[in-house]
């Protein structure tokens, strides 16, 4: 399928080192008042027990582009109008709208939100609203009013050979007491490694059942 | 039935991990330990699996450890065939003792009584996943 941009992005790419990747929350200056949440969590919560992986949380964007475990595939099938994104971790999805269709008024806020994108060059500027509260009480903390900035660039590297950059930016001032930095590196994958089915929520319902047949007393 | 003994001995220091997909909080990724025993039950699913592994301690008790491993679909590309990790198999569990819980480790690898292992593809011990 012929694509209409300067730059072709279809393939399938995976995080190529954990330590490259730069997380908002990390490089970011948060508020005080986010700043003071995270701080409260941090002291609080069981890091075992309140890891959000435990329960399948899918935090969406930007982190959605910020995966640091190896060997997950994503898939970036580019049309002239639209690229779409298939992350195996957590079964996401994105659709970056290429061709500026706006968001609906009726747009319900979701984890991948909404995005447009324009070229600049050989560089794609995708910006992404449309994206719920994140965790008023966590690390990771998000409002509706977020906007994330992505600038994606094929490039070279010396260890994985052609990589997908991505520069982020997070605007979320009640947040980030400025624009957040943030940045992936995209690796390819090894041929023949396509995205499979995480369906994290059923191991929920497994925990949900024999929860409920302890309660209910039911042996097998 | 093969004897089962419990080793449970430090292999190597490994460097301080980052947090990838999952916490390591609970696991000290500095440490490895091996169990030796057999499977009770085995699941496999993201974004973790476990098995819990029969292993006889140094009194003969038998005892159940907790295995945690990687998710399913990572397993699978690393060449994992699961329908070989079935009940009552024996061999060698390789991996990261829980910080706090007894019996409970965090899977790096499995050679099976068989000599088949199964490992973790790339070698890259300082990430769980």
């Amino acid at each position: 399928m012929p694509n209409a941009g300067p730059v072709d992005f279809s393939g399938v790419w995976e995080t190529a080192k954990l330590e490259l990747v730069v997380l908002p929350e990390v490089a970011g200056k948060m508020t005080p008042e986010a700043q003071a949440r995270a701080d409260l969590f941090r002291k609080l919560a069981d890091p075992v027990r309140d890891d959000p992986a435990k329960v399948c949380l899918i935090k969406g964007m930007p982190w959605t582009m910020l995966g640091r475990a190896r060997n997950y595939p994503t898939e970036i099938i580019q049309y002239p109008d639209r690229i779409f994104m298939v992350f195996e971790l957590y079964d996401q999805f994105r659709q970056v709208h290429l061709d500026g269709t706006p968001k609906p008024d009726d747009f319900g806020p979701s984890p991948s939100g909404w995005s447009t994108a324009r070229w600049e060059g050989q560089e794609l500027v995708v910006e992404t609203t449309g994206l719920p509260v994140l965790n008023t009480f966590g690390v990771m903390q998000r409002t509706e009013e977020a906007k994330v900035t992505e600038r994606w660039h094929l490039g070279q590297h010396p260890e994985f050979g052609q990589v997908l950059e991505v520069d982020i930016t997070v605007d979320d001032p009640e947040i980030f007491a400025q624009p957040a930095r943030a940045h992936q590196v995209f690796k390819r994958s090894a041929p023949g490694v396509v995205p499979g089915g995480y369906n994290c929520s059923s191991s929920l319902w497994d925990d949900h059942i024999d929860r409920r047949k302890a309660e209910l007393k039911i042996k097998e | 039935m093969k004897k089962l003994a419990l080793i449970a001995l430090p292999i190597a220091a490994l460097a301080i991990p980052a947090s990838a997909h999952h916490s390591p909080a609970s696991y000290d990724t500095t440490k490895r330990v091996q169990i030796q025993g057999a499977v009770q039950t085995a699941f496999f699913r993201n974004p973790h699996g476990h098995i819990d592994v029969q292993v006889k301690d140094a009194r003969g008790k038998v005892q159940t450890w907790k295995v945690e491993t990687s998710a399913a679909n990572l397993l699978r590309r690393r060449g994992w065939v699961f329908s070989k990790v079935k009940p009552g198999v024996t061999g060698t569990f390789i991996g990261h003792p829980n910080k706090t819980v007894p019996n409970d480790i965090y899977l790096r690898e499995i050679v099976f009584s068989d000599g088949t292992r199964f490992g973790d593809k790339g070698g890259n011990d300082n990430v769980l996943d």
